[in-house]
């Protein structure tokens, strides 16, 4: 296993703020001793980076069990409704090699991975701040079978592209 | 004796004794056993430093009016890696679309470790309307 995790500064802090911080290298985060670990990694970071990221409604099923279950309220457990939801929330873009939002760390333990990324919001005046963003997989024979966030019930999560959610900085 | 558990293990087991000691029992000797000095603090409602998880505790202990602690909250699992644990917790949630009905949400914290202390954390918490440190214990 990874042992200690080096962290850079994501973006100029909000005054009166902690600074948000990023993993320094992906690739280091991706390696693990336990190739089965490793494998897990590089599933769930090829799945978002080519599914969530590039919108690749087409390429679920390279990554995503049939039986899927989503515990995320906005969006119901199936691999053809993440299908469904990456095309009705996002438009097709370029495959990029990296995950472009502020990944902060990828925690992975026997089958599950966890990534979790500086997510920028406004509060109720408009202010902005940084909060995080968490996204869990479950994984079986080779295919996420499994998914939790944090995200509350809510018609405006529906149409959102968390995309949209990089730092000014990273853009 | 040697200790025959990982270091994963054994940082998991940190965490859960500190949500345990801090957060449901309010407990300061908790604050000082597991929480680093030099503590770095993501959740947008803290100030970092262990300073304000010992006022965060006073609070605890005396919770203000209005004020509902962050804690009461199913441990669902931990991930654990190298210096990083990640507890995912099951709640309740009042359903929006459906009144009167709730469903089961999730919320997550990450800690880093450094040296059997936790010296950093993440949430997914939003913005209160007042920061944390800002409240008086009743």
């Amino acid at each position: 296993m990874s042992g200690r995790t080096e962290l850079i500064a994501a973006a100029e802090p909000v005054a009166g703020q902690t600074t948000p911080v990023v993993a320094a290298d992906h690739e280091a985060m991706l390696r693990s001793t336990d190739p089965d670990v490793e494998r897990n990694k590089r599933l769930c970071y090829d799945m978002y980076r080519i599914v969530l990221q590039a919108g690749r409604a087409d390429r679920v099923s390279d990554f995503i069990g049939p039986d899927y279950i989503q515990h995320n309220p906005n969006v119901v457990s199936g691999r053809d409704a993440l299908a469904a939801f990456i095309r009705s929330s996002r438009p097709e873009r370029e495959i990029e090699p990296a995950i472009r939002l502020p990944l902060i760390a990828i925690v992975a333990e026997r089958d599950m991975v966890q990534f979790t990324f500086v997510r920028p919001e406004r509060d109720a005046d408009d202010a902005p701040y940084h909060t995080s963003w968490f996204d869990l997989f479950r994984i079986e024979d080779g295919k996420i079978v499994e998914h939790w966030d944090p995200a509350l019930k809510s018609a405006e999560m529906l149409k959102l592209d968390p995309n949209q959610r990089r730092l000014a900085t990273q853009r | 004796m040697t200790d025959q558990r990982t270091l994963e293990e054994r940082n998991a087991e940190i965490v859960i004794a500190m949500w345990k000691g801090v957060i449901y029992e309010g407990r300061d000797e908790a604050v000082l056993q597991y929480i680093h000095p030099d503590y770095i603090q993501h959740n947008v409602n803290m100030p970092s430093g262990r300073e304000h998880i010992l006022h965060l505790v006073k609070i605890i202990r005396n919770l203000p009016e209005g004020f509902t602690p962050p804690a009461r909250k199913e441990l669902l699992r931990t991930v654990a890696q190298g210096d990083y644990v990640v507890a995912i917790w099951e709640q309740e949630q009042p359903d929006p679309t459906r009144p009167g009905e709730t469903y089961l949400g999730h919320a997550f914290d990450m800690f880093r470790l450094e040296d059997g202390l936790i010296v950093e954390h993440w949430d997914d918490t939003r913005k209160w309307p007042r920061p944390w440190n800002e409240e008086q214990p009743s």
